[in-house]
């Protein structure tokens, strides 16, 4: 098990369970996804992040029916507070869940409401619901000055807007964005973001797949980092980067004595060294990060920079993977 | 209710996202309008007139000739022997008691093209020939009366070209005034049936209105009568259903393109996770591919009817089934869809599938006799043509033009091609549904 159910906790189902999902492509070295378990609540926000290669794109196919898995589960819930007994892929599981892929996935020929209508007609929306669902994407995308043109005269930005429109028209439960910000503007990703907050809000569970950490930082409650086909980090985006570890950053690098010195603080169990950056492993962060501070001016030693209690999200990535986030090799085999 | 509904909304916008590319438009329409233009003047005179000796010996001696013998005496034996030495065609003796039926039997396989002629010798002949020539006077043998001839039908399918045609006739009415010229000479002599020394070609020019005459015959539907003469077919019949028909396969280059498009944009994963069942995105394609095919053929027949004797060329003759044109074109054109579909659903690329398939279309063209007629085919070519779905679609159409066949005449095709057709949407099912997602 490589993960930790947060809904199972509350009296509620959650929206979407995934259990024990793994799956392999045929030819690759290693699983695509190994032992997956997620809970995903409604009003909820997921954000899935990895590296290019870690399983994202895999998970979120299983999860939207697209793909299936070689073994696990994945059960919806039911209106009823009752998992339903449909499969994913089918158009009951298509009315909960709604993808919406990172490529701009409609007809580059057709009208925006030309797009919308036949995206709804696809859910088996028919006259008013039709309309109407119509009508909710361009407000959701905010296109109506742009109804009746061609998606392929729209810009960057209202075409992702398009995009992410046509996965609203039938009113979704779960809304699964891979990557949606990809390659947009400042303007247009902070609209996408603001939208998607609005819509969880609303009650609408997201899955959010990316690799900036900004975006998960603004509308994710909860993050599951993947690595390798591998839930390696899951929980509260609050409670994962908190730290205990006391960082230095010198100004030089830090003479023997002064090492020693460290390592004889009461509070500090080890030390870590890479040139003039130290990590200091300790039981109480504000005591050991005050005798440290001591020793480094008795030491006639200048500190750059000095943490306790908060990482970044590239830290934490960096210290469970010991690899920087977006610096980290594709592995092509696997998503 | 709700597939049906799908399918209409996906076949509303393929149509809408076809009808908005020109350039596919182009190809569509433009191309085959040209080509029938184009090919039905250039080769008019390739169909209408004879060609010179040479080429159209060598031509004929590529066809078969089946000699049906129900006289079984002396005269079939001759002809047999003097055809086979003739070397202008490949002769197949067929002896039979029963000749009526095998006779009936074979009309039937030249009016549909499976054999292209076939000489009639009935019961008798040479009974016939041996008491003509005691009771005549060597004399008249010059110029014998019309009431006493004995004539041999010799059938020729519709379609073959004219001079072919002339070609085949002289020789086999060379070869019965030999015959006969030997027989008199061998009665004369005594029961020898040895040649005279030299001069064979001044006696026979001195009896070419002999006592063996030929009844050349070109059946049709209608014609149990065995005198009727079916139109033969002109360049316009040819050039415009093959063109036509190479423009309805053509159609693979839109289709693969919207469609690897679809599955490249991640259109067909956010279909898939729709829920959209491949017979929706299959059968979606089908009814704007359908009509655009439609009318393509529609337009190259009014353009052979009635824009090409404007230029003066011959006028497309449509023979007598409107109903048939419609379902073989109809059939035609699903067989094509189905083949563009299985194409692009297995190619990577739209690239591949254009490369691919036109060059494939290109190849079954050839083969089917689009390019060039089957009918200068060598014979061995045929078993190879007969695997080409634009021969079988080819076939129909001069069934109907030419040959003067009606509905029932074309069903047998038309199933060929629609079989083709279920088939290639089959495939095309299963490698949707089966194909890994484009990650």
């Amino acid at each position: 098990m490589s993960g930790f159910d947060i809904a199972k906790m509350t009296a509620s189902l959650p929206l979407v369970r995934i259990e024990s999902v793994s799956k392999s492509y045929r030819g690759a070295s290693a699983p695509a996804l190994l032992d997956v378990n997620l809970d995903i609540a409604a009003g909820s926000c997921l954000g899935l992040l990895g590296p290019n290669g870690a399983g994202k794109t895999t998970l979120i196919s299983i999860l939207s029916g697209v793909l299936q898995a070689d073994s696990g589960r994945v059960r919806l819930c039911a209106s009823g507070n009752r998992w339903a007994d449909y499969e994913l892929g089918s158009s009951e599981a298509a009315d909960l869940i709604s993808l919406v892929p990172q490529e701009l996935a409609f007809y580059p020929t057709l009208t925006v409401a030309e797009n919308l209508d036949f995206f709804g007609a696809m859910h088996g929306l028919r006259g008013a619901a039709l309309r109407r669902g119509t009508d909710a994407g361009i407000a959701i995308g905010r296109l109506q000055g742009f109804r009746d043109h061609r998606a392929r005269t729209l810009s960057g930005g209202l075409q992702r807007r398009l995009n992410l429109a046509i996965g609203l028209v039938h009113a979704p439960r779960l809304l699964v964005l891979d990557e949606p910000a990809v390659g947009l503007d400042a303007q247009s990703r902070q609209f996408v973001l603001e939208e998607l907050v609005r819509l969880k809000t609303a009650g609408t569970a997201i899955v959010y797949t990316t690799h900036y950490l900004e975006e998960v930082q603004q509308i994710c409650d909860t993050l599951a980092i993947i690595d390798r086909g591998r839930v390696i980090a899951l929980g509260r985006l609050a409670d994962l980067l908190r730290d205990d570890l006391v960082t230095l950053r010198l100004g030089s690098t830090p003479p023997a004595q002064l090492l020693q010195a460290l390592t004889a603080i009461p509070s500090v169990h080890g030390l870590r060294q890479s040139g003039a950056l130290l990590a200091l492993i300790n039981s109480d962060p504000a005591a050991t990060l005050s005798a440290a501070l001591t020793l480094a001016r008795d030491s006639g030693i200048i500190v750059n920079e000095a943490s306790m209690g908060r990482r970044t999200l590239n830290e934490l990535f960096f210290q469970l993977t010991g690899a920087q986030l977006r610096d980290h090799g594709e592995d092509a085999s696997a998503v | 209710m709700h597939l049906l509904s799908k399918l209409i909304a996906y076949g509303i916008k393929e149509f809408r996202v076809v009808a908005r590319d020109p350039a596919s438009l182009a190809i569509l329409f433009v191309m085959p309008i040209g080509f029938v233009i184009i090919m039905s003047l250039a080769l008019q005179d390739f169909f209408d007139r004879p060609s010179d000796n040479t080429t159209g010996q060598r031509a004929a001696g590529h066809f078969s000739l089946v000699l049906l013998d129900g006289d079984r005496g002396d005269i079939a034996d001759a002809i047999y022997l003097q055809l086979s030495r003739l070397g202008i065609a490949q002769v197949r003796r067929v002896p039979t008691a029963d000749f009526a039926r095998v006779a009936a039997q074979l009309r039937e396989r030249v009016r549909t093209g499976k054999d292209r002629f076939a000489l009639l010798i009935p019961a008798g002949v040479s009974d016939r020939v041996r008491t003509a020539l005691a009771e005549t006077d060597p004399s008249q043998l010059l110029d014998v009366p019309a009431d006493r001839k004995i004539a041999l039908d010799l059938l020729i399918d519709p379609a073959v070209r004219s001079d072919q045609r002339l070609l085949v006739s002289i020789a086999i009415e060379r070869v019965l005034q030999d015959v006969e010229i030997r027989q008199a000479i061998a009665r004369a002599l005594g029961g020898s049936s040895a040649a005279p020394a030299g001069g064979d070609n001044e006696v026979a020019a001195r009896v070419s209105d002999g006592l063996l005459s030929l009844n050349e015959l070109t059946p049709s539907r209608d014609s149990a009568d065995p005198g009727a003469d079916a139109s033969r077919p002109t360049s316009a019949q040819q050039n415009v259903s093959a063109y036509s028909l190479l423009a309805i396969f053509m159609l693979i280059v839109p289709l693969s393109h919207t469609l690897i498009k679809e599955r490249s944009q991640g259109t067909f994963t956010r279909l898939r996770s729709i829920g959209v069942p491949g017979l929706v995105i299959v059968g979606g394609k089908v009814p704007p591919y359908l009509l655009i095919n439609l009318l393509q053929m529609a337009l190259c027949l009014c353009v052979g009817r009635f824009v090409l004797p404007l230029m003066g060329g011959e006028a497309l003759q449509f023979g007598r089934s409107l109903t048939g044109i419609i379902i073989l074109s109809a059939s035609s054109s699903l067989a094509a869809i189905g083949f563009a579909l299985v194409v692009s659903m297995f190619a990577h690329t739209a690239e591949q599938a254009t490369a691919f398939g036109a060059a494939a279309i290109l190849l079954l063209a050839a083969l089917g006799g689009i390019m060039v007629p089957k009918t200068v085919m060598p014979a061995w070519l045929h078993d190879y043509a007969a695997w080409s779905p634009l021969g079988w679609a080819q076939d129909g159409f001069l069934d109907l033009f030419v040959r003067g066949a009606g509905v029932t005449d074309v069903l047998g095709r038309a199933a060929a091609l629609l079989a083709f057709a279920g088939a290639c949407a089959l495939l095309a099912l299963w490698r949707f549904s089966s194909a890994p997602v484009e990650r």
